[in-house]
């Protein structure tokens, strides 16, 4: 086949066959080294037979290291790739992603296209292989699954945050109600009553123990201020009380319905910054008061039932020494007169008992009425001038004001009181001292005050001088017989009419003990009994 | 006498009778009613705590009846609170003594005041 020179080569319009054969090869060979895409030629037992330069580029090796190499060799994965392979022959075309190993041993993932060649007899006569380097698509796919994997990260985060934030909420709730019950079960099982009034003062909770107490229920009493309550049975003295005492009430006895001894205590109750509210603690000493009040029976049976064979050995002492069972030498009228001391003084001790119980027990005073101290105190130094006389003791009253307001006493105890103290301040100063009762008032108290020139009390001794039974030393020395529980009941009777008792006392020098009493309207007292 | 306990009826009826006064004895509640309707004494000692019934029973009834209600009664007991003091002086009473507080002595210059 010849071409004819100067004649312009069309590749699409061959001239003759052999050159047409020619120019589609070149053509062919052109187009091959054109290719940007990497390709190759393998024969059936997978030796490369041509490879162009797209492909040569790709895998870095010259065309002597390609031409004639098993194709396996150039991939990266090779098992997978002898798998490929061995399809490749089987099916007109295959694909598949690979990895191809460049001669710098990098692994370069590429997408492998395969297209089988065949004879006329349709055997297998080869395979093309195209690779397209997927490098970029790789890097890009992770990139993308790596901004989607942070992403759905992000969002599994602020999920659990979000759940871990619903499970703390839960979690706080859950605590909340268990303290809640928990304060309630508290409540609900205290021995003692409770009631709670909001700010504005009325009631928020009352506690089964308190109903109890009351007599009533819950269910009628809640949000009831304490006017409406006032008007229902059992709690008119108690909210008066709660209404007298505005600040706080401390321990403040009250028979609630008629027969339970209530002790109340109160303290404010500020949550945040409202009002404060008040919270009521009740507790039932009614048992504790009977007990103190059969105690009190027993020692006032006892000390009754010791006064008979008192009165007899008082009786027939007294009777012997008056020669009623005929004369008696003067050492016999001398012991029995020792024994008739001795019984005098446990008569005495057991009055004092008996004074004793019935202060203890009566810090319910026995029907008070209205009485002119400075008249009691009058009365008293009088029947003790006598025995001042005989000691030698100067004893005189002093009325230090005018018109002195009358006071609210159980007048038995009161003049039990004052009696105390003149007895002991005759008994306490030595022969030829001073004795001075004196009685004063302000607006608010009246001041009864008894002054001596005795033994005073020992600095050591001072705070015990109110106590049971507490005797000074020095006091002991003088007189064995006082029973050192004078004070013991001024102390008692004075509190028990809401007033103080107190002294000043200088050793070798004197003493002065005091009482004040309130000073109470009448006519506010008066109409109390109505 | 009204007094339940032998010692202290012994001594007083002693002392009292020394002075030339007469002294019948009893020794519960009911037999000092009896006896005061039968006897018309002058004067009469009540103790409160007795047999059978108790010194205030006593006076009460004492108090009701006619034939007894004009015969003076001293209280001489071992009782002494205000209470039963204010009782017994309410009840008719001429005086309440506490026995423990008081010679026989003093007693009987009471019953002399009284009886007088």
């Amino acid at each position: 086949m010849a071409t004819t020179k100067g004649e312009k080569r069309n590749p699409v319009s061959p001239s003759g066959p052999e050159e047409d054969l020619e120019l589609l090869e070149a053509y062919v060979q052109d187009f091959w080294r054109f290719l940007p895409l990497a390709a190759c030629y393998v024969n059936p037992v997978h030796h490369i037979l041509d490879a162009n330069a797209a492909f040569l580029a790709l895998t870095g090796h010259p065309t002597e290291n390609v031409v004639g190499e098993s194709m396996e060799r150039f991939f990266a994965d090779r098992p997978k790739a002898r798998v490929f392979l061995k399809q490749v022959l089987e099916a007109e075309k295959a694909e598949k992603e690979l990895q191809i190993a460049t001669k710098e041993r990098k692994a370069v993932p590429v997408r492998v296209f395969s297209r089988r060649r065949e004879d006329e007899a349709g055997e297998a006569m080869g395979y093309f292989l195209a690779l397209v380097d997927i490098t970029q698509e790789k890097e890009f796919r992770a990139e993308l699954e790596d901004t989607v994997r942070a992403r759905t990260k992000e969002l599994e985060d602020t999920r659990a945050a979000l759940l871990n934030m619903l499970e703390d909420t839960e979690e706080a709730r859950r605590t909340a109600e268990d303290d809640r019950q928990r304060t309630d079960l508290i409540i609900k099982n205290l021995s003692d009553g409770l009631l709670v009034f909001d700010s504005s003062l009325a009631l928020e909770l009352i506690n089964p123990h308190a109903e109890r107490i009351f007599r009533a229920k819950q269910a009628d009493l809640l949000l009831k201020s304490m006017e409406e309550l006032s008007a229902l049975p059992n709690f008119a003295e108690f909210i008066a009380l709660l209404q007298k005492e505005k600040d706080q009430v401390f321990r403040k006895e009250l028979t609630i319905g008629g027969q339970s001894v209530i002790e109340v205590t109160t303290s404010p109750f500020r949550q945040r910054k409202e009002n404060p509210g008040l919270m009521v603690m009740l507790h039932d000493i009614t048992r504790e008061r009977e007990m103190e009040h059969t105690k009190t029976e027993f020692v006032s049976l006892a000390a009754h039932q010791l006064r008979t064979p008192l009165a007899a050995i008082k009786w027939s002492t007294q009777m012997l020494l008056g020669g009623d069972a005929g004369e008696m030498s003067q050492e016999q009228k001398t012991f029995l007169d020792k024994t008739y001391q001795s019984t005098e003084r446990m008569i005495n001790l057991i009055n004092d008992l008996l004074n004793i119980t019935r202060i203890e027990e009566g810090r319910y005073l026995y029907q008070p009425t209205f009485q002119q101290l400075s008249t009691v105190v009058k009365t008293m130094v009088e029947s003790y001038q006598d025995l001042a006389h005989q000691k030698n003791i100067k004893l005189e009253v002093k009325i230090r004001s005018r018109e002195i307001p009358r006071v609210l006493v159980d007048e038995e105890k009161i003049r039990l009181a004052v009696q105390n103290l003149i007895e002991n301040a005759i008994h306490y100063t030595p022969q030829g001292g001073r004795v001075t009762a004196s009685v004063s008032h302000d607006t608010k108290e009246v001041m009864f005050e008894v002054k001596d020139t005795g033994m005073g009390i020992p600095e050591n001794q001072k705070a015990r001088v109110f106590e049971k039974f507490f005797r000074a030393s020095n006091a002991k020395t003088v007189d064995t017989e006082g029973s050192g529980l004078g004070l013991y009941l001024v102390n008692n009777i004075i509190q028990a009419h809401g007033g103080k008792a107190w002294f000043t006392s200088e050793e070798g020098k004197g003493s002065t003990f005091a009482f004040t009493l309130p000073v109470r309207e009448e006519i506010t007292e008066f109409l109390k009994k109505f | 006498m009204v007094e339940d306990d032998r010692f202290l009826s012994e001594l007083i009826t002693q002392k009292v009778g020394a002075e030339g006064y007469e002294v019948n004895l009893a020794m519960d509640g009911e037999k000092a009613v009896e006896m005061a309707k039968a006897d018309q004494p002058n004067l009469i000692l009540l103790d409160l705590i007795l047999p059978t019934i108790d010194g205030f029973e006593v006076l009460k009834r004492l108090k009701e009846a006619p034939e007894t209600k004009n015969i003076p009664v001293i209280i001489l007991s071992n009782l002494g609170q205000k209470e039963d003091v204010d009782k017994g002086m309410q009840m008719g009473a001429v005086d309440f003594m506490i026995k423990a507080n008081f010679t026989p002595g003093e007693i009987i210059n009471k019953i002399k005041t009284v009886v007088q």
